[in-house]
């Protein structure tokens, strides 16, 4: 039987519906008793305003050596300063949303790429780029995101 | 004020009172936090349960959760909240920030509210089950800012901070004001005592030598007279001896008058005259016996007056004079005037070799002289006089620097 957690990963996997004031979510949560680590290879670059400020999101979809794929939901795209591209090699932590046989959807905490790691969200899921010092340091850097 | 004095008398009862008000400011500020923090969750609590009455009758209208949940998103104090239903499912969720809902299976099963800490400042959390009329069960997870609390504790920290450096700020300026006080006051007490020992020196040196001026005068007349006498009806051949007597009885005399001048109180007569006039008088006097006087030019501003007594001062100038070509052997001294805060500064440099710290420690010590013919009074006497004019008189030497001495006296 499918939770309602499983349901609503399911609409933001295939429909990444944009926000819609204050406190809209796309229905997925970082769920820390869901936290997982997965690897695989960038097969698309998904740049697509999600949450309430209608920011360029980053997502990407991972693929994994069982060519299993996952929606992975990174960050805001000026917080990043790394340019991923299809092809790129990716190691993901963060929470996993979806059910067995179901597409997965996973919200990133930690993203490493190359020698490279970008810490996302503190152990709770709170995204660093909503406070704190790593915020100031993203605006600073305010790179966005290349496609 | 000694180290010990000061520690015990000062520096302790400061840091006493220093700690105690901070002791108690900050036992002030965690109470008031406590108490503010008491407060929040009270109204967290009452909030909770206006939410669950509202929300249980939107729940049986049949309304959604997420539209239930909209209801409530301009309420800035509530981070987020989640609905879930009798097997702790999530029905619906809401968030201001970015997939953050930080509720985990062991948090659902709290009866007490927690506090989570964020980058967003701290979290109250609440987990409440509720149940509706109808026998469904719910429950409803309620994350409520403690911003404003935290408001409060930094502003109040920021005072407590400010509070303790203005303290601190205050003792050191405080205790530095009263070692400079201390210090000023204890070179003054040793200077009156200088000079209380010098005038009660001084007065021993006068008694005594109005005493032996007194008792050698009075013979000396009468051994004057006597050779007057023995002049006229002395035998040839011996006029020339009586003579050479007469004049070492002159001498003995003139050494006597001196000595009288010497102890006798100072009579100041001031009136304004030109201080080069007064200079160029002093090097008058002396260019007999230094020629490199004669090409005296001391640098003056046209027209400085000194209010003063002009016979004395002209001596005073003399004094140092003869002292400066004496040190440097005949050589050229530069004199220089100059007018500094209402005051007349008069400098003359020689190019001697300085004197030893020993020595220049002494040089306005009565009857000290490093001289072979000297007796030690010209320089105590100037420095008499120019004390007496109300100015000060120094000197600052050293070995192969020659040596400077600076005259300051009021008015000009």
């Amino acid at each position: 039987m499918m939770t309602i957690r499983t349901v609503l990963a399911a609409i933001a996997f295939f429909s990444f519906a944009p926000g819609a004031g204050f406190g809209q979510q796309t229905g997925l949560f970082y769920n820390i008793d869901a936290e997982a680590a997965i690897e695989g290879t960038v097969r698309e670059v998904i740049r697509t305003p999600l949450y309430q400020d209608r920011q360029p999101f980053i997502q990407v979809v991972l693929e994994d050596d069982a060519q299993e794929r996952t929606l992975v939901e990174v960050c805001p795209a000026w917080y990043a300063d790394i340019d991923f591209r299809v092809g790129d090699r990716l190691s993901v932590v963060g929470s996993l949303s979806g059910a067995e046989g179901a597409p997965k959807s996973m919200i990133a905490r930690i993203v490493e790429f190359e020698d490279r790691t970008l810490v996302l969200r503190d152990k709770r899921g709170f995204p660093n780029w909503r406070g704190g010092t790593r915020a100031k340091q993203g605006r600073r850097r305010g790179r966005g995101f290349v496609p | 004020m000694s180290r010990r004095s000061f520690i015990l008398y000062f520096l302790l009862p400061f840091l006493g009172i220093a700690l105690v008000l901070l002791a108690v400011s900050s036992l002030d500020r965690a109470y008031i936090q406590g108490e503010a923090r008491g407060l929040v969750l009270e109204q967290l609590r009452a909030a909770a349960q206006i939410l669950i009455s509202d929300i249980s009758r939107f729940l049986e209208e049949g309304d959604p959760p997420d539209r239930i949940l909209e209801r409530y998103a301009r309420d800035e104090n509530i981070y987020y909240m989640a609905l879930l239903d009798g097997a702790k499912s999530i029905v619906g969720w809401r968030s201001r920030f970015e997939g953050y809902l930080p509720l985990s299976l062991d948090d659902a099963r709290r009866r007490d509210a927690w506090q989570i800490s964020s980058p967003a400042g701290g979290i109250y959390n609440l987990f409440l089950p509720f149940d509706l009329a109808d026998g469904r069960r719910f429950h409803l997870y309620l994350g409520y800012s403690l911003e404003g609390v935290e408001n409060i504790a930094r502003r109040s920290r920021r005072t407590l901070l400010l509070t303790a450096v203005a303290l601190f700020s205050a003792g050191l300026l405080f205790a530095r004001a009263l070692f400079r006080l201390q210090k000023r006051y204890l070179a003054k007490a040793v200077e009156a005592e200088d000079h209380r020992r010098e005038k009660e020196r001084f007065r021993e040196i006068s008694a005594l030598t109005s005493g032996v001026a007194h008792e050698i005068k009075n013979p000396l007349n009468s051994l004057s007279l006597l050779c007057e006498l023995m002049k006229r009806s002395a035998p040839p051949g011996l006029e020339e001896e009586i003579r050479l007597g007469g004049e070492e009885i002159r001498r003995i005399a003139g050494i006597v008058d001196r000595f009288s001048q010497f102890v006798k109180p100072l009579h100041v007569e001031r009136r304004p005259f030109p201080l080069l006039d007064s200079l160029t008088e002093a090097a008058g006097a002396l260019a007999g016996e230094f020629p490199a006087l004669t090409a005296f030019r001391p640098t003056v501003p046209s027209g400085l007056t000194v209010p003063g007594d002009r016979e004395l001062l002209t001596g005073v100038w003399a004094n140092i004079l003869r002292n400066a070509l004496e040190a440097s052997g005949g050589l050229p001294v530069e004199v220089r005037a100059e007018t500094r805060r209402r005051a007349v500064l008069v400098r003359f440099r020689d190019t001697g070799p300085g004197l030893p710290p020993e020595v220049a420690a002494r040089v306005f010590d009565p009857f000290f002289t490093t001289k072979k013919s000297g007796m030690g009074i010209g320089l105590y006497l100037s420095k008499k006089v120019v004390e007496a004019h109300g100015g000060r008189i120094g000197m600052t030497s050293g070995p192969g620097r020659g040596t400077i001495f600076e005259v300051e006296l009021p008015g000009g």
